[in-house]
Order: structure tokens, then sequence, then C-alpha cells
């Protein structure tokens, strides 16, 4: 290995936090997009931008969706330099976490 | 409604520039967010932290090639950014928006600046992407990283006008690998404090969604048309808008009220 892919990982390993960073981004990105619509067609009107009601399965989701992306970085540091089998356990791990809590809150919630 | 496709719409534009440029989208979107659609300084900067993070994951999934970015590097210096941003997060939570602003008109003469120099620093070359390099002054080095994430943290932009030159000047890294691992450290500066805003209630999902999405299609259409367009005109372009709106967040900052 050369000096260079020492000191700024290999191009697989680039290729590898790609890849993962890619399928995250498109996972949060789907979470809020999809709660945004929601959020949406099923917010009282007229809409007021700065209300926020976490009652509501539209807001919570746009919610989630801000926070996995807001996680992305903190696996490309957990991933960096590490193979690409970890580094996509631990998105799924974001992933689970996020479809997890929104069991719970839909049954605590009733909604 | 026509709000929030104003708001997509800004993002987008912010996300573009800010990735054809090397800047981060925040720089355009934090004056906007508060002098065009009167937001509150703090939600401005909480949104636009969340839009930094989005640049930041819209250029890792888009890049086609190595960055060039010295990981180890990176994540040493994050270690001070990152405590620095979670104390900007704070701070910005206790000094007035006043000085949110005035802080902010600095910054942006600060970029000009940067952006200044580099257009007049001149095109890359092997020099810049050297791998034959150890880098230095660590102490000094960590001490304005950490600067440069409570500048992050409190005002919502990338910081990389302060990390660059540091790496470059003070520590003796190539200016190429500079660049590429401050573009990498900006995402994880701007995820360490804003959960600080959005514990504080200073990131509204209604206005950070439309924005972030817009942030994130700016930034990838923005990456692939980097090596299509010649951006030296810009540049220079985007300089005097630099000036204009520190003039405008100054004048902001001082009249109070905000």
């Amino acid at each position: 290995m050369s000096r260079a892919h020492d000191k700024q990982g290999s191009p697989e390993m680039g290729r590898d936090m790609r890849r993962v960073a890619r399928g995250l981004s498109a996972f949060a990105l789907a979470l809020m997009l999809g709660g945004f619509v929601l959020a949406l067609v099923t917010a009282p009107r007229p809409l007021d931008p700065r209300a926020f009601d976490l009652t509501a399965r539209g807001q919570r989701l746009m919610l989630y969706g801000l926070v996995a992306l807001c996680l992305l970085p903190a696996v490309r540091v957990l991933t960096a330099g590490a193979h690409y089998a970890a580094a996509r356990r631990l998105a799924q791990a974001v992933v689970a976490l996020v479809v997890l809590l929104e069991l719970i809150v839909s049954i605590v919630t009733g909604g | 409604m026509s709000l929030l496709l104003a708001l997509f719409t800004t993002g987008t534009l912010a996300g573009t520039v800010g990735a054809l440029l090397g800047l981060g989208g925040g720089i355009f979107l934090v004056p906007a967010l508060t002098l065009v659609f009167h937001l509150p300084v703090r939600l401005a900067v909480g949104t636009s932290l969340v839009s930094v993070i989005a640049t930041s994951a819209g250029v890792a999934a888009s890049a086609r090639e190595e960055s060039g970015a010295d990981v180890t590097l990176g994540l040493r210096l994050e270690i001070a950014t990152a405590a620095g941003a979670v104390i900007g997060g704070l701070v910005a939570g206790l000094v007035s928006a006043d000085w949110i602003s005035i802080l902010f008109a600095a910054v942006v003469f600060a970029t000009a600046a940067y952006t200044l120099a580099k257009s007049l620093g001149g095109s890359a070359d092997e020099a810049m992407y050297a791998s034959d390099y150890t880098p230095r002054r660590w102490v000094a080095g960590s001490g304005t990283a950490g600067l440069a994430g409570m500048v992050s943290g409190l005002l919502g932009v990338g910081g990389g006008f302060i990390k660059v030159p540091t790496m470059y000047a003070v520590m003796g890294v190539p200016l190429g690998i500079a660049t590429a691992t401050s573009n990498f450290m900006v995402g994880i500066t701007a995820a360490a404090s804003v959960f600080v805003y959005i514990g504080r209630g200073d990131v509204h999902p209604f206005i950070a969604v439309p924005t972030v999405a817009g942030v994130f299609l700016g930034a990838v259409s923005g990456t692939l048309l980097q090596s299509r367009l010649k951006v030296g005109w810009l540049r220079w372009g985007l300089i005097v808008l630099l000036v204009a709106i520190g003039v405008q967040m100054l004048l902001r900052g001082l009249a109070g009220g905000t």
C-alpha cells in the first residue's frame, strides 16, 4: 500500500464509504420527503410552518429523516477505514433504530 | 405552499453555488433566511447546520473519484473541532441575535477574502496533492480547528475558510489535501452542534425539510457540474455578492431588534 493510501484510505474504502453514504442519505431523504408530503396533506389549515406536532405521524417522520441525516457524519466517522460490511451494518442499525422508534411511539400514542 | 417552494428554491441555489465553489451553502443560506424570509437568526443557523450536513452527504454520495482527504488528520482535528462546535452551539443560545448577525458579517467578509485569495492563487498542480508530507504543529492546528468548530456551531457555516489555511500554512499539509480534508470534516462538525439546536427547538421541520431537500439537490448537481463548468468568473461575482451580504448582515446587527 502506498503512503498516500495509508494516509487517505484506499480507493476501495472510498467507494464503500460512498455506497453507505448514498444508502443512508436516500433513506433519510425518503423519510423527510415522505413525512413532509404526509404532514402537508394532514396538517390543519392555514398551515403554520413554525407549528410542530409530534403526535402527527408525517411531522414525526420528517424529524426522523432530519435526525437520520444528521447521524450520517457519525456513521462516516465510525466507519472510516472500516470494511464495507461493518459500515453497512452500522447504517442498517440506524435504519432499524428509526423503525423501532416509530413503532414504539405509534403504540404509545396510539396513532 | 409558496413559502415552502421558495425555501426549496433558495436551498437549491445555495447548495449549487456552495458545491460549485467549494463553500458550504450556509454562508448564503443564513443571510437568505434572515434577510429575505425574516426568520430569527438562530432558526436560520439551525436550518443551515442541517443543510451543511446535507451538502456534505450529497457531495460524499455523488463524488466520482477518491477525494484525496487525509482521513486520519481529519479525524484527529475533528476532536477539537467537534468540541468547539458544541460550545459554539451552546454559546449561540446565550448571546443576542444582533451579535450573531454582526459576527456572521465578519465571517462573510473573511470568506470573501479567502475566496479572493483562492481566485488569485491559480489552478491545481501536482504539489497540491503530494503525499510526501507530515502534519506538524498539532497544538496550534488543533486550537485553530477548535475555533473553526466554534464558528461553525455559532453561525451555521462550514468553517473551511479557517481550517484550510491552518492545515496548509500552519501544519504543512498540501493545499489540495487540506481542502479535501476540510470538506470531509464539515458534515461531522455540523452534526456535533446541530443536536444542540434541535434540542433547543431551533430546527423547525417544516422550514428545514424543503430547504434541506433543495440544498441536497443543489449540492449533488453542483458537484456534477463542477467538472464541466469554469467557475473562475463565478468566483468574482460571488465575492461581490458576499461583500453585499456582509454589509446587509452588519447593518441588521447594528440596527438591533433581530
